[in-house]
């Protein structure tokens, strides 16, 4: 009889087979506290030895206002490792006018799945015009949209996430962090269960209070949780370990580490090509 | 690998129902996960009646061998403890391997003008003092207090529990400093933060704890497994540090520790 993947896990294999993907990566050091060089061959050489294939980036600059730059690194990251690096278009709200410029320069390049959003680094309500503007692009041009949210934000709440949204069924959103807080979180998980197009990412430290099975019990559709780290401000193997170890039947774990990322990059072609 | 969990806890915490209720809960996802053994406070100690919880601790201890109680304490010896020699006929009856505090949520400073009672019986028992973080708001001015805490009282293991992934610029100074200064791995979490400690100030410093069931256990047990670090220091952090600061509290009654 085959190993369970916690037995795999006890035994400290790696997970190549199940083709890994994770959803929500950062790349880069930060300045506001310390942990060592995050650059992506440190990145790449963790997900290698976890068995993790791959992984979507948005560079530190990304969410700040040399997000142009920020873009570029995430490029130069795609290209050094094609197939395994997915990269995230990172989009200005106060300069909404430069986004389809940007969206035009890199969505042609495979190694781009979609854009990555932080209403509170940018201090932009995630429903705010500018990014209304980005929504309306993401939805001529593909792709789907990974945000940044947390409860306690008068930026990235959930309430303000649902509220827009809801008005772009045709885009899967992700939720990056499940809306974070224990309150987020149920926020997160109603919205999640009321919109057919919201997916939840498991990383931010305030999700773990709740089980992860609690959370895919929750899911009216578990298919649309997904693995996420938030590389390097959580070290890779948190997340994935958090999956790993989870009191879960293995099929689910194999959604949540891969197969639910999987259909959602089918469900999220782009329309802008070479 | 064996594992010893210097930080869990058992009871009500509103508003969130826990996913582990009891202590067959607690056990059974310890068998689940390959932890030994688990230092449990009962979280009644800490948001409602502080003599109510602590009782809860020990006597849920006894009837699970796979439970050390741990015992909430606060710095006025004489009116909550019974003086000096209360606490210690409970310490030393009860086996308590360890004395957590709740600076915030219990109204005391950790300055050592107020602490100084408290923190001489620990240095005299050599008993490790738990310090909680995520209560702990943790602000420059407590870390201050915890910097001055170690250093004069370098017998007292002092360790700071959750100490979050944003805790780098504070609690490495401290562990370049403070012998006596360890940090747990619940939310130790920012990348590569076990490894960097390990390499700069010595797996020593890391005791395994994981907040259960506020936390969930297996991602620290996982993060451990996996950790870019020697199998030495994995098991010291997994549990040879634990045994040897047990192995160092003095029980004036009933003897040693094992």
């Amino acid at each position: 009889m085959a190993q369970t993947i916690l037995e795999r896990a006890k035994n400290r294999e790696s997970f190549e087979d199940l083709d890994i993907i994770d959803i929500h990566c950062h790349m880069g050091n930060y300045s506001g506290f310390e942990f060592p060089d995050a650059g992506i061959d440190p990145m790449m050489e963790d997900a290698r030895k976890m068995g993790v294939r791959r992984v979507c980036v948005v560079a530190q600059a990304g969410t700040s206002n040399a997000y142009r730059a920020g873009n570029i690194n995430t490029l130069r990251a795609a290209e050094r490792y094609p197939d395994r690096v997915l990269g995230y278009v990172a989009l200005n709200p106060h300069m909404a006018w430069e986004a389809e410029d940007e969206l035009r320069t890199y969505y042609p390049n495979d190694g781009f799945v979609g854009v990555k959003i932080h209403p509170g680094a940018m201090q932009a309500k995630a429903n705010c015009k500018g990014y209304r503007k980005i929504f309306d692009l993401v939805q001529a041009y593909g792709g789907y949209v990974l945000v940044h949210t947390w409860e306690d934000c008068p930026y990235s709440n959930v309430d303000l996430c649902g509220d827009v949204m809801k008005d772009y069924p045709e885009i899967p959103f992700v939720l990056g962090h499940a809306g974070g807080t224990v309150e987020g979180v149920k926020k997160a998980l109603r919205l999640a269960n009321r919109l057919p197009n919201i997916y939840l990412d498991c990383c931010g430290f305030d999700v773990t209070e709740h089980s992860l099975p609690e959370l895919a019990e929750r899911m009216q559709d578990p298919s649309r949780l997904l693995y996420g780290s938030d590389y390097p401000f959580h070290d890779l193997r948190y997340g994935l370990t958090r999956v790993l170890f989870a009191d879960l039947d293995d099929s689910v774990k194999r959604g949540i580490l891969s197969s639910n990322a999987e259909e959602l990059l089918r469900r999220s072609p782009k329309r802008l090509k070479h | 690998m064996r594992f010893i969990d210097i930080n869990a806890m058992l009871g009500e915490w509103t508003p969130k129902r826990l996913f582990l209720q009891t202590a067959e809960d607690m056990e059974k996802e310890m068998a689940r996960l390959g932890i030994e053994k688990a230092y449990i406070m009962d979280t009644k100690a800490w948001l409602s009646e502080l003599s109510v919880g602590n009782l809860a601790a020990v006597q849920t201890a006894k009837e699970h061998p796979a439970l050390r109680p741990v015992m909430v304490m606060t710095p006025l010896l004489e009116q909550e403890f019974g003086g000096r020699e209360g606490a210690v006929e409970f310490i030393c009856r009860h086996r308590v391997g360890a004395v957590r505090l709740f600076p915030l949520d219990h109204n005391f400073t950790l300055h050592p003008w107020n602490t100084d009672r408290l923190f001489t019986l620990m240095s005299d028992l050599r008993m490790p003092v738990l310090i909680d973080r995520m209560e702990h708001s943790a602000s420059f001015e407590e870390y201050d207090q915890l910097y001055r805490l170690c250093r004069e009282y370098p017998d007292v293991p002092v360790v700071l529990l959750t100490p979050g992934y944003r805790s780098a610029r504070m609690i490495y100074p401290i562990l370049e400093k403070c012998a006596n200064f360890y940090v747990d791995t619940s939310l130790l979490i920012a990348y590569r933060a076990v490894e960097e400690i390990t390499a700069c100030f010595g797996a020593e410093h890391i005791l395994f704890g994981t907040r259960m069931p506020y936390l969930e256990p297996g991602t620290f047990v996982g993060r451990i497994l996996y950790a870019d670090i020697s199998e030495e220091d994995k098991e010291k952090i997994a549990y040879k540090n634990i045994v040897r600061l047990d192995s160092q509290i003095r029980y004036p009654y009933g003897g040693n520790s094992q």
